[in-house]
């Protein structure tokens, strides 16, 4: 078959197209940037279709109904407070992105300018920042999280600082290892000699060359990351009650989860779903962008 | 060595950093500015910040992790009780994660893309993905509920804890008695270990199933197996005695890895079986606020990881293909 590539076509489009090939190619890719797009519509259109949007943004309470079974009326049960599981997990889709996006987001704002300075200017400032690097990596990444968690206070927000701080590094890392080995190719070599300001290099010509592994790698955490805050959120350092945060859900669920299996299978099943959409997402990326597993 | 101090210094820049004033704290809720300026002095806290370090540091140096403000007990103390429920567990659990990992990915490699393959890659992606916590209550609604195979949680039954007492050698309740010849006790310990372990194993089993897939993957397209196979050695000898032994190395790495993060785990783990160990001992800690035990715990964790680490960079040097 004829790469759609040897066509003139406008380049934008044609990568577009490219990008849209590229992933259909493998089916579990497929499979997994459908889930996430049906997320993302989910959390998006939350409020529309939830039944009972009080019960998830609201600290409306309904003990009449407590602990009931799904039914039709409530499709995933309630909660030892009458609240609509539905309604509750459905919005913690909305919270769940939310965090993901947020904490990977600002430990790349972090992560990849340190990396990007460490890897072009090279020499000392590249030795200080790769040994505070190294520090921050000895700590197992959950660690560091709750310790920073547990330090800054409970709540959603600090829970995803905190989680920023223990993931920055890893990209620090990768973005150092790719800088270094575009930084002697040839047209960095001509924008230097031409006399280009050096941050200008670094943004314009190796910062946008060197993104490709990053953005997988981040795409690839984004799961982590998810069970991570959902992991702090258990312990109590993350989202605090009513937020309809899986995590805490599956917190509170811990007291009834045996006379009320429903009460944990279902958020704790959103979760799986998403996180497992996500790592094919980031598996099919990385095979997209690492030449010698790309099938074309 | 420098990461060592490094992580020292870290843990410690975050109990500088922190919102709270610990001398308020260790004072109590109803004491007057005196006694917190008094509690202040004791602490060292109205020392400059890299004296306070240096303090710091020797007293970690010497053992003294610092005083817990809920347990009042210094807080190596408490690690060292804690510390072996952990351990047990995670030991347990590796190598759970071991004995079923392995043979899946071997298998996996030499039935690629068949059937097995394709079931393998999903066991490994399902646990890399499954949360933890989800994972050990579905297991306790399975197996405790349902069935009734295992105990809820804890680590012995409760007619047991206080009929007999198993003499604390290791702290290890398997092996105390094991060797002690307490067969009730070993029996019983090992039925309540079973569920959590099987959980903490989830996590690793996949990493390591797909590591040694793909290792052996690599090794099996190299140039002395083609030659063993073309001498006609059968598939197993070329698998097990050749391939296998070059495709250990990646996967050791992400063993080691997966022990460090499965030590973390446990805090997760424990929570759910109340299980008696390091993690319930954070737990109790993160929510009232213990930072010296928090701090402890995070110092400790993180040498030991480093250690681990350095462990596995020794044992990769033995590889005549690594050194430099």
């Amino acid at each position: 078959m004829a790469l759609p590539a040897n066509r003139p076509r406008p380049a934008v489009l044609e990568q577009i197209r490219y990008s849209g090939y590229l992933i259909t190619k493998n089916s579990l890719t497929t499979v997994g940037f459908g889930i996430v797009l049906v997320l993302l519509v989910i959390a998006l259109l939350a409020p529309v279709f939830v039944p009972h949007p009080e019960h998830a943004v609201l600290g409306t309470t309904n003990v009449a109904e407590a602990l009931r079974p799904p039914s039709g009326r409530y499709l995933f049960g309630t909660d030892e407070l009458g609240r609509d599981l539905f309604s509750r997990v459905i919005y913690g889709t909305r919270i769940s992105l939310q965090i993901g996006t947020l904490a990977v987001g600002l430990a790349l704002l972090i992560g990849v300018p340190l990396g990007l300075v460490a890897g072009y200017l090279g020499g000392f400032v590249d030795e200080v920042i790769m040994r505070v690097t190294d520090i921050f990596l000895s700590f197992p990444p959950l660690l560091l999280a709750i310790a920073v968690a547990a330090l800054l206070g409970r709540s959603l927000t600090n829970a995803m600082i905190a989680i920023a701080i223990a993931w920055w590094p890893w990209y620090t890392r990768l973005m150092r290892g790719t800088v270094i080995s575009l930084r002697e190719k040839p047209f960095v070599e001509a924008a230097r000699m031409m006399g280009t300001p050096a941050t200008r290099i670094m943004v314009r010509h190796v910062l946008v060359n060197s993104l490709s592994p990053v953005i997988v790698q981040a795409s690839l955490d984004f799961g982590s990351v998810i069970l991570t805050s959902a992991a702090l959120s258990f312990l109590g350092l993350g989202a605090q009650p009513p937020q309809p945060e899986w995590g805490l859900i599956l917190s509170t669920a811990r007291n009834y989860f045996l006379v009320a299996p429903w009460y944990s299978f279902f958020p704790g099943m959103a979760m799986v779903i998403t996180v497992l959409a996500f790592n094919l997402v980031g598996d099919g990326l990385r095979e997209i962008t690492d030449p010698k597993t790309r099938r074309l | 060595m420098f990461v060592l101090v490094g992580v020292s210094l870290l843990t410690f820049m975050m109990t500088v950093i922190i919102p709270a004033d610990p001398a308020a704290r260790w004072a109590g809720v109803r004491a007057t500015a005196e006694q917190v300026a008094k509690a202040r002095q004791e602490l060292g806290l109205d020392q400059p910040l890299p004296v306070q370090y240096l303090r710091y540091l020797s007293g970690v140096l010497r053992g003294n992790l610092g005083v817990s403000v809920r347990t009042r007990q210094p807080v190596m103390v408490d690690l060292r009780a804690y510390l072996p429920a952990t351990a047990e567990l995670v030991v347990v659990g590796m190598a759970i994660s071991l004995a079923i990992g392995l043979p899946l990915g071997i298998w996996s490699a030499v039935r690629k893309d068949t059937w097995v393959d394709h079931m393998c890659r999903a066991i490994a992606v399902f646990g890399v993905s499954l949360p933890t916590f989800w994972l050990a209550m579905n297991l306790q609604v399975l197996f405790f509920r349902w069935l009734g195979w295992f105990p809820l949680g804890g680590r012995l039954s409760s007619m047991l804890e206080l009929t007999t007492t198993v003499p604390h050698l290791t702290g290890f309740l398997l092996l105390d008695s094991l060797v002690t010849g307490h067969w009730e006790v070993f029996g019983n310990s090992l039925r309540h270990l079973a569920l959590p372990a099987l959980t903490l194993a989830a996590y690793p089993l996949g990493l390591v199933a797909k590591q040694i897939r793909s290792s052996l993957l690599e090794v099996f397209g190299e140039d002395y197996i083609r030659v063993a196979r073309a001498y006609g050695l059968p598939e197993r000898v070329v698998t097990y005695s050749y391939a296998l032994k070059n495709a250990f190395g990646p996967t050791l790495t992400v063993f080691a890895l997966c022990a460090g993060y499965s030590l973390v785990n446990t805090f997760l783990i424990e929570a759910v079986f109340n299980w008696p160990g390091l993690g319930n001992y954070t737990a109790m800690a993160v929510t009232t606020g213990d930072y010296p035990a928090i701090m402890g715990i995070t110092l400790v964790v993180a040498v030991m990881y480093v250690i681990l680490n350095l462990i596995v960079d020794v044992l990769l040097a033995l590889d005549p293909r690594v050194r430099v």
